[in-house]
């Protein structure tokens, strides 16, 4: 059992190392972290200029225990929800957005505050190769 | 027989510059109609939240255009764009037009009104902020509202060390000086166009002496 992680782990290490994945990220941005919380919500723009659809599985971003791909969905009673989602598909030819009120991604238990001005990196993990991405903090 | 002929035509330039006029008064206060969505009527009622300054009740701020919004703290999403939204309504405002955020935590377990005062004014110095900390009193007086919220937790109940996401209704509540709700926005809304809307509210009701 504990080979297999070992092996599977191995796997993923060096298809990480060897991919880059086919897509262009801009106007990539996290929230500032009011005082008193330790989350944040990353957004961006991943066009996908291949000719096969690449689908984006998780991320990790640099201060973060855990980062989450989101949805804030609005229930039909109005209520809106924030969903956990197992992954985006980035079109051929075609674009992903992430923004305000929609999809998101969801930076939990940040190691320090984020502050307007700052950058950090993330690095998105898709079935095409992974993509490292800095993202300015904003307001 | 000229001299009939030309009061005529004085007659004529002076009826034309009053329609020109009565029509320009009439775009200029349309601009300041304002008119409330019918299905608004029985929102809102009374409001009473513990801050960090002590209680405040929404009644406290009649005289002023308030955006009330309730959500809580640990949203990372929803209710940032909603503070933003509101700053940027209260910077587009004129300094003549007395205007105040009120963001009401749905989230009392986690969020404590000082907290909450940190909190708020991190988006605006005019977002006032706080909670009631009684679950079946914020139950009570989000219905008023219509607002609504659900715990994620596995019993559906809050939890001061827990880590859980809030569902809840994210609108934007103008409430005009006489302290009514008039309008209610989409937390995506454009701030343009509720500060339009906001500073409409503010002339009809000082028209109206609704001021104090």
């Amino acid at each position: 059992m504990k080979r297999w992680f070992v092996m599977l782990a191995f796997v993923l290490a060096v298809q990480g190392e060897a991919a880059e994945a086919p897509l262009v990220a801009h106007d990539a941005w996290v929230r500032a972290t009011p005082p008193g919380v330790d989350r944040s919500a990353g957004y961006l723009v991943l066009e996908n200029p291949s000719d096969a659809p690449v689908r984006v599985a998780a991320a990790h971003c640099e201060g973060a225990a855990r980062t989450m791909l989101h949805e804030t969905v609005r229930l039909p009673d109005g209520r809106e929800q924030m969903r956990h989602v197992q992954g985006w598909d980035v079109p051929p030819h075609g674009k992903l957005v992430l923004a305000p009120g929609g999809r998101h991604l969801m930076l939990m238990q940040l190691a320090r505050p984020l502050r307007e001005g700052d950058a950090i990196t993330c690095t998105l993990l898709t079935d095409r190769g992974k993509l490292t991405v800095r993202f300015a903090v904003r307001r | 027989m000229e001299g009939a002929l030309r009061s005529i035509r004085a007659a004529l330039i002076v009826m034309a510059l009053v329609a020109a006029a009565a029509a320009g008064a009439g775009a200029f206060l349309a601009r300041f109609a304002v008119r409330m969505p019918p299905a608004l009527a029985e929102l809102g009622g009374p409001l009473v939240l513990e801050t960090a300054q002590g209680a405040l009740a929404l009644a406290d701020l009649k005289g002023t255009v308030v955006l009330l919004y309730f959500g809580y703290a640990h949203c990372p999403d929803a209710c940032p764009a909603a503070l933003q939204t509101i700053a940027a309504v209260l910077d587009r405002l004129p300094a003549s037009v007395r205007a105040h955020g009120l963001f009401v935590s749905v989230d009392p377990a986690r969020d404590t009104p000082r907290m909450l005062a940190r909190y708020a004014r991190f988006y605006h110095p005019k977002i006032l902020a706080g909670t009631i900390s009684d679950l079946a009193r914020l139950k009570q007086a989000t219905a008023r509202f219509r607002a609504d919220f659900h715990y994620d937790t596995p019993d559906g109940k809050p939890d001061p060390q827990g880590d859980y996401a809030v569902d809840h209704t994210s609108f934007i509540y103008l409430i005009s000086p006489q302290g009514r709700v008039v309008n209610l926005f989409d937390f995506r809304e454009d701030p343009a166009r509720i500060a339009d809307e906001a500073m409409r509210w503010w002339v009809h009701d000082e028209m109206q002496g609704g001021k104090k």
